[in-house]
């Protein structure tokens, strides 16, 4: 065998795998718009008195919450051929995410205080405006950190798109290290590429945390 | 200490909790040190996997197979070369196996089965001893991996809907017809394609292949003409196989043949198998004999002049100049 | 459909293979995130920069990095360096480290969240670093963590469907085994979902369990006995009465 680390090697790898790089970043943006607006949808669905709204709704979440992404991906890419891969990858996410999602929105409801809730009410301001000029706005402050926690935790679970052939950063080093033989440069290149992505990233979620609390 | 002390039956609770919570601690303490000399264990365990060997100091493979009386191989599921029919690994290049290792003094053969582009990462990492999956002896393979001398020709095909909508007869009829081809991870038909510029989707198995095409994810599965063949016939889904070819890059046919894969570092257990594998070679009847069953012809068979050092040089065109009255004949 | 329950019969023994090997997946890979996460979380808030530097970075290093991408690096790069390892340890490894990362940070705002007091009566009461953790400060960081390590663990469960990829025969492999005898890709998939969902449920489960066991322990709630009796209890005062 050569060499453990071959520097020509990592050149070759790089374009693949920043090619890549930019399919990651789509699957990414896309899904985490998707969990935001579903997981919003779902949370106020949630709220509802009805027990045959809720009950369905909870199982299904708990159901999506608790069974691994990686089978949901290749499930729904298997049953719906004429769906592109980067779709399905997209929607999968979103959904998946949109889960967690509603625990958040949930808690940010939770916390915009009673007083506000008895004030509009007070006010006499119908259901839809007390939604959204009173409540909304305070909940989703609450919860711009957790999605942007969420959205870091995506962008991490991206390579799982390996598994219905998109080919985002992870795929490209996979296929890279399978013309090649030599996974070393393509996989630890990614690592680090994911590294260098998120940790700043997390730092800047972590002061809006604070400036936000 | 711990919270207050509350109603009756929690006291007690308190009362036995130092002995509890000590027995508790050194559990969890036990359990840490059995998962740390387990996971050293594992590290440094010659015997990883599904009991391959790694030569011993000084030793050689070949020695430690023979003693062991067994040897594992890897394999892709890629009919009909080296698949698994009822639990049972079998295959042309098993069979092959089969005969020569047990000439070695090797009586079983037993494979793991895994994707077409792990075959060689899990040679090195020591999962298997040799690949029993006719890999095509490529010049950039040459250098991770010591092939045997060539064991079968091939020629490629195409797996398309039933009809062959795009009316495909060769690789450059794929190129100009702007489909989507999807390939194997790791096989030569990739290769061919990113070459020409086509449109390639990878997949894993020759499996997800077929799925891709009666799924209309792609438009074609380029294959070996021989697994497509068996694909094909063990399904009924609506597809049909083109006629073989040889793929043609730049007007330069890219002979391609297959073999074993060992580890470079394994050389005795190379040289033993090539020993027995020309005896088989030669033989016409005795070659068609072992592979016949799995729809092999004489077209397969190696051609004399072929060879692993001149398919690692990678020279297609003086190869195919100086082999071409033999192929004349075969093809 | 009643094809389709019946090869499900019929591989009922390749289901149990692979629960088993999801499990000993699940489990090993939460031991080893446990004893990571207790020794990073603590490391984090050592006083020493020399540890805490590395703590850290440890911590921050594996929870930047994708668990798909430590998973394949250590099954395909690892042995290039020497190191060869089974599938299993491999699965192992990776799931324990990356989990365990994200466990020292609920270990560490665990620790954090045990209210100042406790600290200063356990110093008051002249107890050593070493007591005043295992005796005072772990066991209610511990009851505090349990529902976070409860969503850890239930993330680790999906985490371990990756393995199928690094040759293990896991319930995911058996999905595809399925979709290949029965043909019918909805039905093996949603039997695989299932038993996914089944295998959380029971651990949730068992460490909600293990949650009513830690906070009885500490005098702060009812015994799992009495949790799972079923005659109703007669309301009494309970925990904090003193």
């Amino acid at each position: 065998m050569n060499d453990v680390w071959s520097w020509q090697r990592a050149a070759e790898a790089l374009p693949p795998i920043l090619e890549g790089f930019r399919i990651t970043l789509l699957a990414t943006v896309v899904g985490t718009a998707i969990a935001a607006v579903l997981g919003l949808l779902v949370a106020l669905v949630r709220r509802s008195r009805s027990r045959w709204v809720t009950a369905p709704v909870g199982l299904a979440v708990e159901f999506v919450r608790s069974t691994p992404l990686l089978v949901q991906l290749v499930f729904v890419y298997l049953m719906l051929p004429s769906v592109p891969a980067l779709v399905v990858g997209c929607v999968v996410l979103g959904v998946h995410y949109a889960t967690y999602m509603s625990e958040v929105y949930r808690a940010g409801i939770d916390a915009v205080p009673r007083g506000q809730w008895e004030a509009a009410k007070a006010l006499d301001l119908p259901r839809t405006r007390v939604w959204r000029a009173v409540v909304l706005p305070q909940a989703i402050r609450k919860t711009l950190p957790g999605l942007g926690n969420y959205a870091i935790s995506m962008f991490k679970e991206t390579p799982y798109l390996f598994a219905i052939s998109v080919v985002e950063m992870f795929t490209a080093a996979q296929q890279f290290g399978g013309r090649t033989f030599v996974y070393t440069e393509a996989l630890t290149m990614v690592g680090l590429l994911f590294l260098l992505a998120s940790y700043p990233t997390s730092l800047l979620v972590r002061r809006l945390e604070n400036r936000l609390a | 200490m711990t919270a207050r002390a509350p109603a009756s039956a929690a006291t007690k609770g308190t009362m036995t909790s130092t002995r509890t919570t000590a027995t508790r601690h050194r559990a969890l303490l036990g359990s840490g040190a059995v998962l740390l000399l387990a996971a050293t264990a594992a590290c440094t365990s010659v015997d990883g996997g599904g009991g391959s060997t790694s030569a011993t100091s000084g030793g050689s493979a070949l020695e430690t197979l023979q003693d062991r009386g067994t040897i594992t191989v890897g394999f892709a599921g890629e009919a009909p070369y080296s698949y698994e029919d009822g639990g049972e690994l079998t295959g042309a290049t098993v069979a092959l196996h089969r005969e020569i290792f047990a000439e070695l003094g090797i009586d079983t053969v037993e494979g793991v089965n895994t994707e077409f582009g792990s075959l060689i990462p899990g040679l090195t990492a020591n999962r298997f001893d040799a690949v029993s999956a006719g890999m095509s002896i490529l010049p950039d393979r040459c250098a991770q991996a010591a092939f045997s001398e060539p064991e079968f020709m091939y020629t490629t095909a195409f797996m398309t809907p039933e009809g062959n909508p795009d009316g495909l007869t060769d690789m450059q009829s794929a190129a100009d017809a702007g489909i989507t081809l999807a390939t194997m991870t790791g096989a030569i038909e990739g290769d061919y394609a990113r070459q020409l510029g086509i449109d390639n989707l990878e997949v894993g198995t020759p499996q997800d292949g077929l799925d891709a095409v009666v799924a209309g994810r792609a438009d074609a599965f380029a294959l070996t003409g021989i697994s497509l063949n068996h694909l094909a016939d063990s399904t009924d889904a609506p597809v049909e196989v083109t006629e073989s070819f040889v793929a043609e890059i730049d007007g330069v046919p890219q002979i391609g043949a297959g073999g074993t894969v060992f580890r470079t570092s394994d050389t005795d257990l190379l040289e033993a198998y090539n020993e027995k594998l020309a005896e088989i070679v030669a033989d016409e009847d005795r070659y068609l004999d072992i592979v016949g069953e799995f729809g092999f012809t004489a077209a397969e068979r190696p051609v004399e002049g072929l060879t692993t050092e001149k398919l690692c040089e990678g020279d297609l065109d003086a190869l195919a100049t100086e082999l071409a009255p033999e192929l004349g004949s075969d093809s | 459909m009643s094809d389709n329950l019946s090869t499900l019969r019929d591989a009922l023994p390749r289901l149990g293979e692979g629960v088993v090997v999801t499990l000993q997946l699940t489990l090993g890979g939460a031991a080893l995130a446990l004893v990571l996460a207790l020794l990073l979380g603590l490391g984090s808030r050592a006083g020493s920069l020399w540890v805490r530097g590395p703590s850290r970075f440890v911590v921050e290093f594996f929870r930047g990095t994708s668990l798909v991408v430590q998973l394949f690096w250590l099954f395909y790069v690892l042995p290039v360096f020497g190191f060869r390892m089974e599938s299993l340890a491999c699965g192992i490894l990776a799931l324990g480290l990356n989990y365990g990362a994200y466990g020292a940070e609920v270990v560490r705002g665990s620790i954090n969240a045990v209210p100042q007091g406790q600290w200063e009566a356990a110093t008051a009461l002249d107890l050593g670093p070493v007591h005043r953790l295992r005796r005072v400060i772990l066991p209610q960081a511990w009851a505090l963590m349990i529902p976070m390590l409860t969503n850890l663990l239930i993330q680790l469960l999906k985490g371990s469907a990756l393995a199928t990829y690094i040759l293990l025969h896991d319930v995911n492999y058996f999905i595809e085994q399925l979709r290949r005898s029965t043909q019918d890709t909805f039905f093996s998939y949603t039997v695989g979902l299932l038993v996914y969902f089944a295998l959380a449920y029971v651990l949730t489960l068992g460490m909600n369990a293990l949650e009513v066991r830690a906070k009885n322990r500490l005098g702060s709630g009812p015994s799992l006995r009495e949790v799972l009796r079923v005659a109703p209890v007669p309301a009494t005062t309970r925990g904090g009465a003193a």
